[in-house]
């Protein structure tokens, strides 16, 4: 066996890597050869000695450091979303003065696509399995004719005092 | 509803609860990993204070990055190839700084400096204090491209194959490398007058 096989084999071996043939056979060796052996215990207590370095260990407050380091990841995605929204506002011309106001826009264009929606669903009589948003439609016709009824029925009172 | 015990779960099942929505789960992965991680940027940086501040970015890159997982791979190996290359580009920035704060010196020289021998007289205690100081510089004189296999493969206690990936290198040259790591750390220990080698 030459130096550097050795060298290899001895790797080998306390890595696991040898099957047990080859093992046996290192082995056999490691007794008989004192040279392979002065080197298998360099070896065996270089690596003796790195498992045994002092382990550091994280501080106490580790956990505590890494919730700050989370809060403030969440905290810049969601002033991000702020900016988003900003932007497009600055796009159509609007500038919101403060966050306040634009989250009301925010609020007033929701709405008005709620709105929108509902609307479309009340009034559009060809849309079918839609029972709720039908039965609403309704109740918007029934309100719309009692509306005309009492203007009317006020627009007669008026018109009676003056006379 | 059944109380499961996460200590008993692998790292897969953790992360795969955190990606569900379970932050018990991330607690739990912190929780094991912590000491492993900050002990592993050390090994790599030399630098106490900045360990545990990579320790916790790369926790915080596992956060915000969890659906990026697969479970085709150990999460093992996903987290220590964060961790590689959060430690790698801190390496590079401190290479560039041409002066070291009090707060860089390794964990090793300040137990050092703080239990030096008053009189000289070197008991058994501080003369293993030494050799792991010693072995401690001795890994940082190792070449990068061995510096990481060994502390991957002797410290941390990964095997070829976990190295092989984390790395993006062949298997043979995960071995090959580990073998002339260790023989070139073991000269360089020799070189320094550790008696043990």
């Amino acid at each position: 066996m030459n130096c550097d096989n050795y060298k290899e084999k001895i790797m080998d071996y306390i890595d696991n890597q040898l099957n047990d043939e080859d093992k046996k056979i290192f082995e056999d060796q490691l007794k008989n050869n004192s040279e392979l052996k002065y080197e298998f215990d360099e070896i065996t207590e270089l690596l003796k000695s790195l498992k045994d370095l002092p382990k550091i260990k994280a501080n106490r407050d580790f956990m505590l450091s890494l919730n700050h380091k989370i809060n403030d990841y969440e905290s810049r995605q969601s002033n991000s979303i702020i900016n988003y929204i900003k932007n497009v506002f600055s796009v159509i011309n609007l500038t919101p003065s403060s966050n306040t106001t634009l989250a009301k826009l925010s609020l007033g264009t929701v709405s008005i696509v709620l709105i929108s929606l509902m609307g479309y669903f009340a009034f559009n009589t060809n849309a079918i399995n839609q029972p709720l948003m039908l039965s609403n439609s309704v109740i918007m016709n029934d309100s719309i004719e009692y509306a005309v009824k009492l203007d009317t029925t006020i627009y007669d009172s008026i018109k009676l005092i003056n006379d | 509803m059944d109380i499961i015990d996460k200590t008993v779960l692998t790292d897969e099942n953790l992360i795969a609860n955190f990606q569900k929505g379970d932050k018990d789960a991330f607690n739990q992965i912190v929780m094991r990993y912590k000491d492993k991680l900050t002990n592993f940027i050390y090994r790599y940086t030399y630098d106490i204070d900045g360990a545990e501040d990579l320790a916790q970015d790369t926790l915080l890159k596992v956060y915000i990055n969890k659906d990026s997982y697969r479970e085709i791979a150990k999460f093992s190996t996903w987290f220590y190839t964060i961790a590689s290359n959060l430690a790698k580009t801190e390496l590079r920035k401190n290479k560039r700084r041409q002066t070291l704060p009090f707060s860089a010196v390794g964990a090793d020289d300040r137990e050092f400096i703080a239990s030096a021998p008053i009189d000289q007289h070197e008991d058994e205690q501080s003369g293993i204090r030494n050799d792991n100081k010693i072995i401690h510089e001795s890994l940082k004189e190792l070449d990068e491209e061995f510096r990481n296999i060994i502390i991957f493969r002797d410290i941390q206690e990964l095997s070829y194959d976990e190295i092989s990936k984390i790395i993006q290198i062949p298997l043979g040259t995960v071995k090959s490398r580990i073998n002339r790591g260790r023989l070139k750390l073991k000269e360089i220990i020799k070189n320094k007058g550790v008696k043990r080698y």
